[in-house]
């Protein structure tokens, strides 16, 4: 069977609708006929079961980490829609609290052998290095903000570190290109950096073969944009914006995937403990998330077998100047 | 954000500073010109037009079910006319303005 696709779903601050998102996103696709599995690794923070009908998981993804099963296929649990299984996460952070990064390699080797067509990762608000890992590690991030200022900022704060925090583990065997890296991602950097453009200049003039590497694994990067609960014509606006945002600085060129209209009845399907879609396919949000679904499925880059192969070759090690600071 | 620098920070302001429109600043349209209209010329006002997204259309199928497809395009296609229908009624209602200050200048 070919391996599935994982998308990862962050945004760095809390409460834009990453879960809602997420599992939605879920339904739609597993209304199209595609098997899914969404896996919550939203530490402290876990609830997407809430959304699909489960009140209290039984078996959460604390289980994988304490070694009580062997496979994340055992703590698979079945929803009330056909073809959509979750992997429920887990409020307690017992085993989970700081995994290092080898953990984490290994747990996205298990999710890839999962059998399903797509794997939603929601790996929850923040910056942390298990959600900035997570992130990058997956075949497609897909950063939800909303039309706020301190969200925009998140998300944008999101991006950058993701970035960075990849390509410092990337090169941390590379130790001139590594220590630039590292300086680059400081705003008052010595170097006078300002954007990943000028980090790599700077990189051709240490190694134009570390330079051409470092662009193409910026290139393989795959970001998709969406902004949530937008009330207005303005407000749309947004994402386009947020995309040029991140090209001027960021050197990457994330895909505006649309605007997800606000809604009350939002919060309705979550007292009722289900989705939107589920609760009324009619909503003009439930249309744009099923047009945000639909528009997610097609790649965009030839990436999946790249990333699947980059999953398996990577080096267990720890990244060591990135691991070592101390997690935000 | 402590992991972003000043430029990055001004151009987030920049780009979230239309988000609390000014209400009472009347929609952009040509400039006025007080003898244009009341002497009988042409208005010209650009109407938009309906731009299918290519994005729907060059897409490949994501499954057999063309029903769950072509709703797809509707409920696109239907956006969009919407949007066009709301900047017509925009129009419109600017094209009257002009008519009505046109004659009542006129009249005075």
């Amino acid at each position: 069977m070919p391996r599935s696709i994982i998308w990862a779903v962050g945004g760095g601050k809390g409460g834009v609708g990453k879960s809602m998102f997420a599992a939605n996103i879920a339904v739609g696709l597993a209304k199209f006929g595609k098997k899914v599995i969404v896996v919550d690794t939203d530490l402290g923070g876990a609830n997407l079961h809430s959304y699909l009908g489960i009140k209290t998981p039984k078996v959460t993804i604390n289980d994988f980490f304490l070694r009580k099963v062997s496979t994340l296929d055992e703590l698979l649990l079945e929803t009330s829609i056909d073809d959509l299984k979750i992997l429920p996460g887990s409020n307690e952070i017992v085993g989970m609290a700081n995994p290092r990064y080898f953990t984490k390699l290994k747990f996205m080797r298990h999710i890839q052998q999962l059998q399903a067509d797509y794997v939603l990762l929601d790996v929850g608000a923040g910056t942390s290095y298990n959600t900035l890992d997570l992130f990058s590690m997956a075949h497609t991030g897909i950063v939800v903000t909303i039309p706020e200022k301190p969200a925009i900022e998140s998300a944008y704060g999101f991006i950058k570190a993701s970035i960075y925090r990849k390509l410092l583990t990337v090169f941390q065997k590379d130790l001139k290109l590594h220590d630039l890296i590292d300086q680059a991602r400081n705003p008052t950097n010595d170097e006078g950096i300002k954007s990943v453009h000028e980090l790599l200049l700077k990189a051709k003039e240490i190694s134009p073969e570390s330079a051409a590497e470092l662009e193409s694994t910026i290139d393989a990067i795959d970001l998709r944009i969406v902004v949530n609960f937008v009330q207005n014509s303005h407000e749309e606006a947004i994402g386009p914006k947020m995309v040029e945002l991140v090209e001027r600085y960021l050197s990457i060129s994330p895909e505006y995937i649309g605007s997800i209209p606000f809604s009350g009845k939002v919060r309705e399907s979550l007292t009722k403990q289900t989705t939107l879609l589920m609760a009324d396919s009619e909503d003009e949000a439930s249309a744009a998330l099923v047009f945000a679904a639909r528009k997610l499925t097609v790649p965009r880059k030839s990436q999946v077998d790249s990333k699947a192969e980059e999953i398996e070759k990577e080096d267990l090690t720890e990244p060591s100047v990135a691991e070592s600071n101390s997690e935000k | 954000m402590k992991n972003l620098s000043d430029d990055e920070l001004r151009d987030i302001d920049d780009l979230v500073s239309n988000l609390a429109p000014d209400e009472s600043s009347d929609p952009p349209v040509e400039e006025e010109n007080p003898e244009n209209g009341s002497n009988g010329e042409a208005v010209s006002i650009e109407t938009p037009t309906l731009q299918e997204s290519a994005s729907i259309v060059e897409e490949e199928p994501l499954n057999p079910k063309a029903s769950t497809e072509d709703l797809f395009k509707l409920i696109s296609l239907q956006n969009d006319r919407l949007g066009i229908l709301n900047k017509k009624i925009d129009v419109l209602t600017r094209l009257v303005e002009l008519i009505l200050r046109a004659n009542l200048e006129e009249v005075e």
